[in-house]
């Protein structure tokens, strides 16, 4: 459990690094809809999605801890 | 002007590096496979204007069947010995890692200086590519920075850098493929279908269902194709662009990263998304091969509403 867990905040590093792989990938595909954006106005708008994760993340993660503590 | 034109020469040299570092490894017995992926992809980026359509299709073929045929392989060679690292890291510690934060480093303040200076003005750099002309710069900068401070073996950025490529092996080049993918999707239709879909049923003025259906769609896309990359040109080609965008006036950089940043919850509750959510559940030997997955929904899905409501406000009250 406590292994599978780890591995999920594992996970949040991917979802929260702003992967510049992914924002070229929208930079891209917006351009072909004639609208054009730089890296920059993209990153910057991930920013709050990635203080939500680490924040709901953190927060099972306090829980989890909790609930070990209290088993033992 | 230095433009994306040189970036595309730049990153050809790099995999051209890979090729000729992976033709030059006797311990790689699929040594030529590799070799033959990686040139591939140099003949790309290198010419791929010059190929038109079908060309550059025949090439992306020609990359599935190496990789299909298990014609990669990776070879055990190092270009130096676990001992000089080992007294390397001791004698020089943590300040090892620098070469490697110079790279965004360079991207961040560069591009920051280059908007706030004079140097935009200058015409050096096309303003649309600087980002990324400047992160190219970073990688040029720490590589010169790495050879004057550690005085490696002279093949080692070549050969280090083909054996890290040749360890991720095809999987390198799946964001690409899996972006051409829903290119195609969106080429094919489904966009604009699903798109004619939800402009029927949503009341048009009504922001709230169309971000929703937005955000939703890229999840539903997401866990269907397994990734959030293949799923964004069909939304964007559906929703994103059509209505929350043009018709709606929301801001396109929220729209265009929130959009993505849904996908990945998708992501987070799928098993086609296998490298993320199955494989490691196998790996620790989880009794449940969707442990992973299990454990990952209660994150999800109040990271989607999150994210709903960071399009909703974001995107349109800002």
């Amino acid at each position: 459990m406590s292994a599978a867990t780890d591995n999920v905040g594992l996970f949040f590093g991917e979802d929260i690094f702003l992967a510049i792989a992914s924002i070229l990938l929208i930079q891209g595909s917006l351009a072909s809809f004639g609208i054009q954006l730089t890296p920059f106005q993209l990153s910057m708008w991930a920013i709050p999605s990635a203080i939500c994760a680490f924040l709901i993340h953190g927060a099972r993660l306090l829980l989890l801890d909790r609930k070990l503590a209290r088993r033992k | 002007m230095i433009n994306l034109h040189w970036l595309y020469i730049f990153a050809g040299a790099v995999f051209a590096g890979f090729a000729i570092g992976s033709a030059r490894d006797p311990s790689n017995a699929k040594r030529w496979g590799n070799a033959a992926f990686w040139g591939l992809l140099t003949v790309s980026l290198w010419f791929g204007d010059f190929l038109g359509d079908s060309g550059n299709g025949i090439l992306v073929l020609a990359l599935v069947a190496i990789a299909g045929t298990h014609s990669l392989g990776r070879g055990t060679r190092e270009s130096t010995t676990a001992e000089e690292r080992e007294a390397s890291s001791s004698r020089r510690g943590n300040t090892l890692f620098l070469p490697a934060l110079v790279i965004p480093f360079t991207a961040f303040v560069g591009t920051l200086l280059f908007n706030y200076t004079p140097l935009k003005a200058a015409g050096i750099i096309d303003p649309k590519a600087v980002t990324l002309v400047l992160l190219g710069t970073g990688v040029i900068l720490a590589l010169v920075i790495c050879y004057v401070w550690l005085r490696p073996p002279a093949f080692a950025a070549v050969d280090e850098g083909s054996r890290l490529a040749n360890s991720i092996g095809w999987a390198m080049v799946l964001p690409q493929m899996l972006a051409s993918l829903g290119v195609i999707f969106a080429a094919a239709g489904v966009g604009t279908t699903i798109g004619a879909l939800v402009g029927a049923i949503i009341p048009s003025g009504s922001v709230f269902l169309a971000v929703l259906l937005y955000a939703l769609g890229m999840v539903v896309f997401t866990m269907i194709m397994g990734n959030a990359f293949a799923a964004f040109p069909v939304m964007a080609a559906a929703i994103g662009v059509p209505i929350l965008i043009h018709q709606d006036g929301g801001n396109a950089g929220v729209i265009g990263a929130v959009g993505m940043l849904s996908g990945f919850c998708g992501t987070l509750m799928t098993p086609m998304a296998a490298n993320f959510n199955i494989v490691p559940a196998a790996l620790l030997e989880l009794k449940n091969q969707y442990g992973v997955i299990k454990l990952q929904i209660p994150t999800a899905i109040p990271l989607l509403i999150a994210n709903i409501v960071i399009l909703y406000i974001a995107g349109f009250h800002l």
